[in-house]
């Protein structure tokens, strides 16, 4: 997990995840930003990815808003 | 005599395997929710939430974080207008289920605002528009602020099949335009649906 401050003080953030099976695998995850305080600010909607077999990819995400100081992934597994 | 009985003994049967075959439970869903009615052959309501968030990320990931929208009015933020969002899929859209999410994710930065009376077809407010030339006239303005950036686009579809699968392909493109009339930011984002029915989920 990586993340940086842009130069207008957003929050920009790099999750590497990684399929350990040799099928494709499908997932949505949503990001959810929270302020100093640990509030949530604010949460994108959930967003589909598929990783071939041994795949590694990065989910890269900005914040909507200086305010969001922190973040939480969510993984859901797809429905079908 | 017993036919009349039967006749009336299956038609109720009927009638009830009927109403309790057709009946569907209804519930409420998050829109966010990855559990949404997903098929093949439109866009649905979590495409553009989708196409949305990827436009806005990078609107900010390229321009607003990096300080690179620029106000004709210091200590404003930027002004702009929605041009037009052309619509070239085989479906009747409303455009601004895709621009709206996008201006109020805008909006939210405090860096950029949306013209309500400037935009293309007409003012979206008509009201602000009025009050806004009257303004105008009461304070001998003699001219209105021209947004400092105007956002176009278009909707595309392309449609595939091969046997019984389907595909479709959505491909939203946005452009952000100054006002000298150079794109000083476009992005670019596709979403491909395969299958054979619509379901519930991604």
């Amino acid at each position: 997990v990586n993340s940086a401050d842009t130069p207008a003080g957003y929050l920009k953030i790099q999750v590497e995840v990684q399929n350990n099976t040799r099928s494709v695998q499908a997932f949505t995850y949503r990001v959810e930003w929270f302020d100093e305080n640990g509030m949530l600010v604010t949460s994108s909607p959930s967003l589909p990815k598929t990783l071939e077999g041994k795949e590694t990819a990065d989910i890269i995400a900005i914040a909507p808003t200086p305010r969001a100081k922190d973040f939480r992934i969510k993984f859901l597994e797809p429905t079908n | 005599m017993k036919k009349p009985f039967l006749a009336l003994t299956l038609s109720a049967v009927t009638g009830a395997l009927l109403f309790t075959g057709c009946a569907t439970q209804t519930s409420y869903v998050d829109p966010n929710s990855s559990r949404l009615v997903t098929s093949v052959g439109k866009i649905d309501v979590q495409d553009f939430a989708q196409a949305a968030d990827t436009m806005t990320q990078s609107l900010i990931d390229n321009q607003i974080s990096q300080d690179k929208l620029r106000s004709s009015v210091p200590s404003e933020p930027a002004l702009m207008a929605v041009s037009r969002i052309q619509n070239n899929t085989g479906q009747q859209i409303d455009t601004d289920v895709l621009v709206k999410k996008i201006r109020i994710a805008l909006n939210r930065t405090g860096k950029v605002q949306t013209s309500t009376t400037m935009g293309l077809g007409g003012a979206e407010d008509p009201l602000a528009a009025d009050q806004q030339k009257a303004q105008e006239f009461f304070d001998d303005k003699k001219h209105t602020r021209l947004p400092d950036y105007t956002l176009s686009g278009k909707i595309i579809e392309m449609r595939d099949k091969a046997g019984s699968v389907r595909q479709a392909s959505y491909i939203f493109q946005l452009s952000l335009s100054s006002a000298s009339g150079i794109a000083v930011w476009e992005e670019e984002k596709t979403i491909i649906k395969q299958g054979s029915r619509a379901n519930v989920g991604f």
